[in-house]
């Protein structure tokens, strides 16, 4: 099988931003644990630049935040990361593809929107957490009914958070970054 | 898609997402619920290794008599620890042991005074205290009776 991924000079400089700004800003919340503005970057980018660049940015930000990581190394749960950050870039780049959201009209609807990106970001977090919770669980070795119940308080940390950034920034950040990008 | 079924779509999407919040919210006070429930259950059992729990009877003479049943105390204490831990108790202790003057308040007099007796299981009866409260030892299960008698 030949796969061939042709990615333009401005497409390669987005996704090496893009890898830094989730890097830095994954480190520098690195206390605020599962409160990570990664997801909504990740998210906003499949959704204003297709799945390809979101899903890039989501495993290259992981290759390295999963690898060099002070809360430790495990390469399933690395893979398992790498898989569920992807979610985000692909629902994204589904939703780009069925005109879910122009970007142009900022400003009016702007809370629908933002109610609709929320709604999202939820419901991808709580997809992302239930896969990771039982790799987790699995890597780990204990019971997969432990796992899930062990990872609620992260869960609802996350979801919640992931909920109210993409409320507040999805909508912009998409607006951002097809500017940036000659689109919008 | 028409705008009436995108809402409700989005009606339904948010419900999902308030019905997730809940279950989480069930398991999570749950299982706080349930670690609450064996600590406290744990630290009962630890506590009941080192306490006696005994009944105690205080009978005012007029009439009134209070019980104070399933009392803890730390194990291998006196009756004078015990009564110290129930009530409000002023004692002074002489060449036999501690003298009970008064027990919330109501003090002995020429006519009155504080007298314990304990309850014999095998006779099924009342014994009057042979020695001085702060001699004698409680154990588990112990009836104990505080009286205020006339001479």
């Amino acid at each position: 099988m030949n796969l061939h991924l042709q990615l333009s000079t401005r497409q390669v400089s987005i996704i090496v931003v893009m890898t830094a700004t989730c890097l830095s800003t994954n480190y520098l919340m690195l206390g605020l644990v599962n409160v990570k503005f990664m997801d909504l970057i990740i998210f906003t980018l499949g959704l204003s630049l297709g799945s390809i660049v979101g899903v890039v940015v989501g495993v290259l930000t992981w290759l390295i935040y999963g690898t060099l990581n002070p809360y430790g190394f495990s390469l399933p749960i690395l893979i398992a990361t790498c898989i569920g950050e992807s979610i985000y870039g692909l629902a994204g780049g589904v939703l780009k593809k069925s005109n879910f959201y122009d970007p142009s009209k900022l400003g009016s609807g702007y809370l629908t929107a933002g109610t609709k990106f929320a709604i999202l970001g939820f419901l991808l977090t709580f997809i992302y957490d239930q896969f990771t919770n039982v790799i987790s669980a699995l890597t780990v070795g204990i019971p997969l009914y432990m796992g899930l119940v062990m990872g609620v308080p992260f869960s609802i940390i996350h979801e919640a958070s992931n909920a109210t950034f993409f409320f507040v920034g999805a909508a912009p950040l998409t607006y951002l970054i097809k500017r940036f990008y000659g689109q919008a | 898609m028409n705008l009436g079924k995108q809402f409700w779509m989005w009606m339904a999407a948010f419900f999902v997402c308030t019905t997730i919040t809940g279950f989480y919210a069930s398991i999570f006070y749950y299982t706080q619920a349930e670690s609450a429930k064996a600590n406290y259950e744990g630290l009962m059992r630890d506590l009941k290794d080192l306490t006696t729990i005994i009944d105690v009877k205080i009978d005012y003479g007029n009439g009134t008599i209070v019980w104070h049943n399933g009392t803890m105390i730390p194990t291998n204490s006196s009756l004078l620890t015990a009564t110290t831990r129930i009530v409000k108790v002023e004692y002074s202790i002489g060449d036999f042991g501690a003298f009970i003057l008064s027990i919330n308040g109501l003090k002995g007099d020429s006519n009155h005074f504080w007298s314990w007796s304990y309850f014999d299981r095998e006779k099924g009866d009342w014994v009057f205290g042979p020695v001085a409260c702060d001699k004698w030892m409680l154990h588990n299960g112990d009836i104990i009776s505080w009286t205020y008698v006339e001479f």
